[in-house]
Formats: C-alpha cells, structure tokens, sequence
C-alpha cells in the first residue's frame, strides 16, 4: 500500500499516492514536488531495508520485507519518501553435497540474473506524506559499524466503514541519527499540517508543541521511541494535495479525517 | 484496523502464519503465508499445510531435521486457532426459511 514498484519515465500517475520516479540520472531518484521545498534544506540518508506491514488483531502482517537492499530515503517540507532500486535481488538456493551446491550455485545465478531483467528501469518507491502521518517512532542504532536503526512511519487508510493501519519500517546504518531523523520529521509535520490545513484547528495546540518537538530518549532496546501526531488524514488522493495558506474555515473533526 | 475474515468476511479473526515445507533432495523450499482468518479458514489453511509438510516435507537432508520444527510451528498455530472463537452471523443449523 505504502510501497510500490514503478516504471521510470511511467506518467500515468502524478505522484499523489506514490513517488514518481526521476528520469534524469544522477540527481534524486524520485522528482521533487513543488511542496517539498529548497532542496537544500532536504534531509537524505541510505536505506538499507524497508518493511512494510499491517496492523491487525494479533500481529502484523509483512506485506513488503526487503532486508538487505541500498537506497534513500528523504525528508523533505511535506513528505517522507523511499526510493530503492536493487529491490528484487532473486533468490538463494543452498544445496548440500557435490551435486547440491552444484545445482544451488546454478539455481542462483539464473535467480539473480532474471532478477536484474525484472529490476531493469524499475524503482520502488514510496512516501508518507505529513498528512498522512498517524505517528512517527525512531530506534537509534549504536553508532558502530555494522549496528542499525529504524525510522518507523504510520498511517491508515479508510474503505467504507473499514480501516486499514499501516507502518513502514526504513532500515538505516548505525550512524545515522535516528532520533533526530524523527524529530525531523515531526517537527516538519507539525509545520506543515499548521501550514497547509488552516481550517482544521482540532489539535493545533499540541501540533504547535511538535514544531518545537525535543529529541526523545532513547528506547530500551528493541523498543521505538514515538512521536504521535494529534489527528491525520486517511491515506488518499484526495488529501494529498491540500491548497497552500488560509482557508476558508472547514468543521474540526474528530482524528481520521479525509 | 480490519479484523473480518480475507476469506469469508466473518469474525472474529486474527493474523494467522503458515509455514510448507518442500524437500527436494538436495534442498528445500519453504512457503510462509500470513493471512487474516476466522477460526474455521484458519483451521482449514492449517490443517492443509500440515498434511502437505508432513507429506513432502522430509524428502531432503536438511528437511530431516528442519521438517520437525516446521509441523511443530504448523502445529502450535493450529492449536492457537482452535481455540479461537467461532465466528458470528453463521446461518442456524436448518438453514433460514
């Protein structure tokens, strides 16, 4: 839901709902919006894996786990984005024995070489926009070498009566600063939710404290340190483009909007 | 959060995982599936991943040994399900007149 696979030079969708991917090598993997602001005041950090779940009565369900990939993600004024381009690596077969390992080392090699054909001018992308944004949690990595940690971003979405919750999960090295990369993100949030959605004033005192929001403690470990936005809009085309500056004043509701 | 059957929209229902397991003499291949059941479809998806485990699961070296924790898993979660509670909104047993 969150994530998606897309054809590079693919218009057919304007990015609303996922990334458009850039066809200009060399820059940004995905093309900026007119939202995201200065590109210099742009947040980027390598990802090296994405899960993607949903929340449901008694666990989560993986609906994307890519553990070991490189890639980027980017805080910008109005999103949090993913893109990935070696998403499919194929698989690994593992054999025993002479003619197992034989018929393994084979088995993985056609794997991967079909897997590069699939892959080819093809990225995974996603993003959360700040509207979107039912919550955003951090766990910082250790700072060594081969430590990591997690920036975790939730939303949901809404079918009829039914809703769906979502969390993306980016994997990123342990030197990146995880809990700063969150507060990052709430504090933009809150920004540009105060900005962008003058007419919803339901929970605007607590979205001017996050624009302020301090760095939270570090979690025990296997644990998130969260970040909870008052209210949030469901995952739409609808509300991913909200006009810019004061509106005309529209009722406050309840949290789930849109 | 959804909490209604992906296979018959009844509930209650909850995250199920089902692990098969394929021996293939030299290797072997494992399916993990994780889908949102009611008691029943979750026993049915179970039981049939049990019997298809337990059949052609231990035709490899490694799934000698792997193939024992495989149905234990299989197993437990199906142990889990059964203690679920029966879904709702069923027809009564003589069907509606």
């Amino acid at each position: 839901m969150i994530l998606r696979v897309r054809e590079i030079g693919d218009a057919t969708d304007d990015g609303a709902r996922w990334p458009v991917p850039s066809s200009e090598p060399g820059g940004w993997l995905v093309d900026l919006e007119e939202g995201d602001g200065d590109p210099a005041r742009m947040r980027w950090m390598p990802v090296t894996g994405v899960l993607e779940q949903e929340v449901l009565p008694g666990g989560a369900k993986t609906l994307n786990k890519l553990p070991r990939v490189s890639g980027f993600a980017y805080i910008t004024d109005a999103r949090l984005v993913v893109a990935i381009e070696n998403f499919d690596k194929g698989s690994t077969y593992v054999g025993f024995g002479g003619v197992g390992a034989a018929v393994g080392l084979a088995a993985t090699g056609i794997s991967k070489a079909r897997a590069a054909h699939r892959r080819k001018g093809k990225v995974l992308v996603g993003h959360v926009r700040w509207q979107w944004a039912k919550a955003i949690a951090a766990e910082p990595g250790n700072g060594k070498t081969h430590s990591s940690g997690t920036i975790r971003a939730v939303c949901e979405t809404r079918s009829g009566t039914e809703t769906r919750l979502y969390r993306l999960d980016l994997t990123v090295p342990g030197a990146v600063p995880a809990l700063e990369a969150a507060r990052d993100c709430i504090q933009r949030a809150a920004s540009w939710r105060l900005a962008r959605f003058p007419g919803r004033q339901d929970g605007w005192g607590r979205l001017r404290e996050l624009t302020e929001a301090p760095m939270l403690d570090a979690p025990e470990k296997g644990k998130l340190a969260v970040y909870s936005m008052p209210n949030y809009f469901f995952v739409s085309r609808g509300s991913a483009y909200p006009a810019h500056g004061p509106g005309p004043a529209r009722p406050a509701e309840a949290e789930g909007t849109g | 959060m959804r909490s209604t059957c992906e296979k018959c929209a009844q509930a209650p229902a909850r995250l199920i995982t089902s692990t098969k397991n394929l021996g293939l003499l030299f290797g072997h291949k494992t399916f993990r599936a994780q889908a949102l059941l009611c008691r029943e479809c979750a026993i049915r998806q179970l039981t049939g991943d049990l019997i298809f485990t337990a059949i052609l699961g231990w035709w490899s070296i490694v799934s000698l040994f792997a193939n024992v924790a495989f149905i234990a898993g299989d197993m437990t979660e199906l142990s889990a399900a059964r203690k679920m509670e029966t879904p709702g909104g069923a027809l009564p047993a003589g069907g509606m007149s």
